[in-house]
């Protein structure tokens, strides 16, 4: 009886922990600080401008997210993202117009770059204004959300 | 004896499930911002049973540039120094006894200040103006800021030199947005980005108004074309503080009249992203309505 017991208690820990440590698997890791830290070091040589920490809820379906960024002729930017604290990957799309216009035109999208990383970086120039928006696919009872980086530098 | 041990147990068990299930559902609640979520359960029903894949799309967020990216700007293109454009550093103490917003505002003035006289390699004039921005920051919950990567330090260490001076600032601007962004106080970020604006077209109305430089009235129009980026990242924290709806009154007010200027109105109806502001001619009577009633805003802000 009391060996059956021991194993109830041992099981019912374990458990215990699993759903724990899923739980904190499945929204991601978002200590702002440290992520925004590391894209700061992949900006140089560009200088610190602005970063916008997006806290990404994965709804029933599919949505988005639409970040208008103004920008100066002539200056040199670089856009960074950094999706590692997000358990499920977003895409990024780049345009030069927002999401309500029709003449708008995709500049750049995460889409397109090579292998399965977690930073990624848009050099760009020559505009005034730049639209990021950030596909979110749906969730569910295990994927609820995480965070996102964006951050700019100019030079 | 037996019944006892085991209705024990059974009970350890089902507090322990009971604490992880919580301690996840509370960790959930945090990590997916819970409090940023504005689920309207109605539209939520009727976009369920409408589209299933019909996508979702949340309010458009709107970020301003930084106040010393706006300094470096008008450096380039040739703004000189002159005594006494700047606000005075002796009024900081009496924008400590103000509200939040007046000090957030007055803040951005002074970092603007602290920026166009270290790009011009005023040293003492730009001690005097990191003080005031540091009194002002500490006022608004900032401390931490200045002390996080020695940057006071790093400061009065390199403050002749430019470069290195102006790594720190980006420093001290990234310390001071991760602290209002974890404090949720990151309106205080767009009104204080407000004053260094205000201030910084302050000096290039003043320095083309002896210098009539051509280079720099182009930027004075480039950077007077985020008025509309500024009003809508004032619109979006207006629930914040009710002395916002003042600032975006003064901001749509310096917009209309923008706006108003047919060179302008044209650029504008055009559409281009890549449209050259700087490039647009522009009389000098529309300038100088649009350029008085700036400076009339400013007035409101540094005013005692």
């Amino acid at each position: 009886m009391k060996k059956s017991m021991k194993r109830l208690l041992k099981f019912g820990s374990l458990l215990s922990f699993a759903i724990m440590i899923f739980s904190f698997q499945s929204d991601g890791n978002c200590d702002t600080r440290a992520l925004k830290e590391k894209a700061k070091k992949s900006l140089d040589p560009y200088k610190y401008d602005v970063a916008k920490v997006t806290r990404v809820v994965y709804k029933d379906m599919p949505s988005s997210k639409e970040i208008e960024v103004p920008l100066f002729i002539g200056e040199k930017y670089r856009l960074l993202f950094n999706t590692e604290a997000l358990p499920r990957k977003i895409v990024v799309n780049l345009y030069n117009r927002d999401k309500d216009n029709k003449r708008r035109k995709l500049l750049f999208s995460s889409k397109d770059q090579e292998g399965d990383k977690s930073e990624f970086t848009f050099d760009y120039s020559f505009a005034t204004k730049i639209f990021l928006d950030y596909e979110i696919p749906a969730g569910d009872s295990v994927v609820k959300g995480g965070c996102m980086v964006f951050m700019m530098g100019y030079k | 004896m037996n019944m006892k041990k085991n209705a024990l147990l059974a009970r350890s068990i089902f507090a322990v499930l009971t604490f992880a299930i919580g301690l996840s559902g509370c960790w959930n609640d945090m990590a997916s911002g819970k409090k940023e979520e504005t689920r309207d359960t109605l539209s939520q029903v009727a976009a369920d049973t409408a589209v299933e894949k019909r996508k979702v799309s949340d309010e458009t967020t709107y970020i301003l540039p930084s106040p010393q990216q706006i300094a470096e700007i008008f450096k380039k293109s040739g703004l000189a120094y002159f005594q006494g454009l700047t606000n005075s550093p002796e009024l900081c103490n009496k924008y400590r006894t103000g509200n939040s917003v007046e000090k957030a505002l007055n803040l951005g003035v002074y970092s603007a200040d602290l920026s166009y006289c270290i790009l011009n390699k005023q040293s003492q004039e730009s001690k005097n103006y990191f003080k005031c921005c540091h009194d002002l920051a500490v006022d608004l919950g900032l401390a931490n800021a200045f002390d996080m990567n020695n940057i006071s330090r790093r400061l009065e260490r390199n403050i002749q030199n430019g470069d290195s001076v102006s790594h720190i600032l980006a420093d001290l601007q990234m310390n001071c947005d991760n602290i209002l962004e974890e404090n949720n106080k990151e309106y205080l970020s767009v009104v204080s980005f407000t004053g260094a604006w205000v201030e910084s077209i302050h000096f290039g109305i003043m320095v083309h108004a002896r210098e009539k430089n051509q280079s720099i009235s182009a930027k004075l129009l480039e950077q007077l074309n985020i008025a509309e980026n500024v009003i809508k990242a004032l619109s979006a924290q207006l629930s914040q503080d009710s002395g916002i709806a003042n600032l975006i009154s003064n901001m749509k007010d310096i917009n209309v009249l923008l706006n108003s200027i047919p060179a302008i109105h044209d650029a504008k109806t055009k559409d281009e992203p890549d449209q050259d502001f700087s490039k647009l001619v522009i009389k000098d009577e529309d300038l100088k309505k649009l350029c008085d009633r700036i400076e009339a805003f400013r007035s409101t802000i540094v005013k005692i």
